[in-house]
């Protein structure tokens, strides 16, 4: 039996994790001083990932106490450059950044996935949850698309979870501690640096799943993880302001419960939220969708925004789509593991088959085209569908201009040895040109555009004999 | 009192408080600065009180015992349950100490406020009640059941049984 006194020496020893007098001050402060706080919680939780298996135990949430000596407030956070910062509410969106030659955005953000997989929960398969290495920050490189290679870095104070883009800046959920925390990202002026800044938006308990940034970097969207029983389904929704972080929170209605919020785009018109649909959750179903939020309307029901097309159709099946910031057109990659749920490979364009391929849709409705198809390699066997392309990592305001990761595999045949590539093509307006950038990709990675954030994968390349 | 004051004065002890009720840093950080950037906004209110370092720590505690109204709670429930039954060194792993650190982090909220004013901060229990918003009796209930689930043997407090009796 323990006595008073034990209980009195264990709470003492806990006086070590007091947080720092002179940080704390000097936090509030400069945070209190630049915009009116607004601490108030009151969110719901959380959510999954997407309807593959390694992305949905890939998803991140994040556990674990970190010892980040940081960061405070509506924060301050050290830049690359060693500036230190702060977005005070109200502050200017970032101006936006050039457009190169090829018509790309000049820069992007990429968040390379830790190979362990972490779960919503915080621990990873097999695994002891978030990697002890990531729990204090992590560095993620910005890589310019003139030159493919990358120009600066950010430092985030925290695990990082999720990653945006407006046309100007860059912004990520970072969770330190329980909870998770949102940060902006701006280039200098001479673009040779960046400076990190936490936005004045609640932080969230729950874990959160997909951000997106409208296009002047004004509101930001996130979904955050529900858990129901063993699934982690994402079923709430918040649009906040990152100028002083009022937000509008969407759910779905309990009726409806067991869906879940995949990838999100904003349109240009900074209002419309394009997300994907799962129900079941996590499942490619002719009951999931693409949909359509008017943000700025009334209400709560996330069930209330406007489907578009479903994840099956007569192209095939897809783990979900991308849609133009004009709105105007869908894109996706038929994902069929042995014939799609329509009961054949998948038709578009007059193609019989269309597995792996690029399929463009008119978002008002209309006939699908094949927009892109990866070459098959020579020895191919006709029943395999060695060649396919990962979901765009960019695509341009009218749709002319797709940027698409595609991979060519052929399997081990008595005629050929094995053989895998990896490569990224840009598709400007019926010409298809090669882009010679593959980052320092893992399997697994987040690249975040203005407008899109691409979450694939890249397969690991077996080695050629 | 300014608000330069009251941090020359008691923030030392205040972020001590906030840590100890949080249980880890980067939570006392968080619990900390959260309320401290509302308390210097209102500074100009807070300040007039007649013991602001009082009103100071009852935000604190609010803000903490808020989190177990979230609808993330379970979310917070199973990382510090993740926490409390993570396998710690081998020197830890038996040190009488940590296990009892372990078991404070899955006390309710509310329990482990008590345990904290009472046997940290050394409050009388009619202070926790007003800082809790309940009757002492309320508060003498919750360390009860508190120490009951540490298996912690109570030292009968002097005038204890008088005050229940006067409160019946």
């Amino acid at each position: 039996m323990r006595d008073e006194e034990d209980l009195r020496a264990a709470l003492r020893t806990l006086e070590r994790h007091a947080p720092d007098a002179e940080a704390t001050l000097a936090a509030v402060r400069t945070t209190a001083g630049a915009a009116p706080a607004r601490l108030v919680w009151h969110r719901g939780a959380a959510l999954t990932g997407r309807p593959r298996g390694w992305a949905r135990t890939f998803a991140p949430l994040a556990a674990a106490a970190s010892v980040v000596a940081v960061v405070t407030g509506v924060a301050l956070a050290t830049s690359m450059t060693g500036q230190v910062t702060a977005r005070p509410g109200g502050s200017r969106p970032a101006a936006p950044l050039p457009i190169t030659a090829q018509g790309l955005p000049a820069f992007l953000m990429l968040y390379p996935a830790p190979l362990h997989s972490v779960q919503p929960n915080g621990a990873s398969i097999g695994g002891s949850g978030i990697p002890s290495a990531l729990r204090s920050h992590q560095i993620l490189p910005i890589v310019s698309t003139a030159t493919w290679r990358t120009v600066t870095q950010a430092r985030l104070p925290g695990y990082v979870t999720a990653i945006a883009a407006s046309s100007g800046a860059f912004f990520a959920a970072v969770v330190r501690g329980p909870r998770a925390w949102f940060y902006e990202v701006r280039l200098t002026a001479d673009r040779g640096g960046t400076t990190t800044a936490r936005l004045p938006i609640p932080a969230d308990m729950a874990p959160i799943g997909r951000l997106a940034v409208s296009p002047d970097g004004t509101r930001l969207a996130y979904s955050t993880y529900v858990r129901h029983g063993q699934q982690n389904d994402v079923q709430n929704l918040v649009v906040a302001s990152t100028a002083n972080g009022a937000e509008h929170r969407w759910q779905t209605p309990a009726r409806d419960s067991g869906g879940s919020i995949g990838s999100m785009t904003w349109l240009a018109d900074g209002r419309t939220l394009a997300f994907n649909w799962y129900r079941p959750a996590g499942e490619v179903t002719t009951e999931s969708s693409l949909r359509l939020l008017d943000t700025i309307s009334p209400g709560h029901n996330l069930l209330a925004s406007r489907q578009v097309l479903p994840l099956i159709n007569q192209a095939g099946a897809f783990d979900d789509y991308t849609i133009s910031p004009d709105g105007k057109t869908v894109f996706g990659i038929v994902t069929c593991p042995r014939r799609c749920a329509t009961g054949g490979p998948g038709t578009a364009g007059g193609h019989p088959d269309v597995r792996g391929s690029l399929i463009q849709f008119p978002a008002a409705g209309g006939a699908p085209v094949v927009r892109y198809t990866e070459p098959r390699l020579p020895g191919t066997p006709g029943n395999v569908v060695g060649s396919k392309c990962g979901d765009p990592l960019w695509i341009s305001a009218s749709a002319r201009t797709v940027l698409l990761p595609c991979y060519q595999h052929r399997p081990r045949t008595a005629a050929h040895y094995s053989l895998s590539t990896v490569h990224v093509v840009l598709l400007d307006n019926g010409r298809v040109r090669q882009v010679p950038w593959l980052g320092d990709l893992a399997d697994m990675f987040f690249i975040a555009f203005p407008g899109i954030t691409s979450y694939d994968w890249v397969p690991h390349l077996p080695p050629s004999p | 009192m300014t608000f330069e004051e009251f941090a020359s004065a008691h923030l030392a002890a205040v972020l001590r408080f906030a840590a100890v009720l949080a249980g880890d840093r980067a939570a006392a950080d968080d619990l900390a600065q959260e309320v401290l950037i509302r308390a210097y906004s209102r500074w100009d209110r807070i300040g007039g009180l007649e013991r602001p370092e009082f009103y100071v720590r009852k935000m604190i505690l609010n803000e903490f015992l808020s989190w177990r109204r979230r609808s993330a709670r379970q979310a917070r429930r199973d990382l510090l349950a993740e926490r409390a039954s993570a396998v710690p060194d081998h020197a830890q792993a038996y040190s009488e100490r940590e296990a009892l650190l372990g078991e404070l982090s899955k006390l309710p909220r509310r329990q482990r406020a008590v345990l904290v004013l009472r046997y940290y901060e050394g409050r009388p229990d009619t202070e926790i009640a007003q800082l809790l918003g309940c009757s002492p009796g309320t508060v003498r209930g919750y360390a009860s059941r508190a120490l009951a689930a540490l298996r912690v043997e109570m030292t009968p407090r002097p005038g204890a049984a008088l005050r229940t009796k006067v409160e019946s």
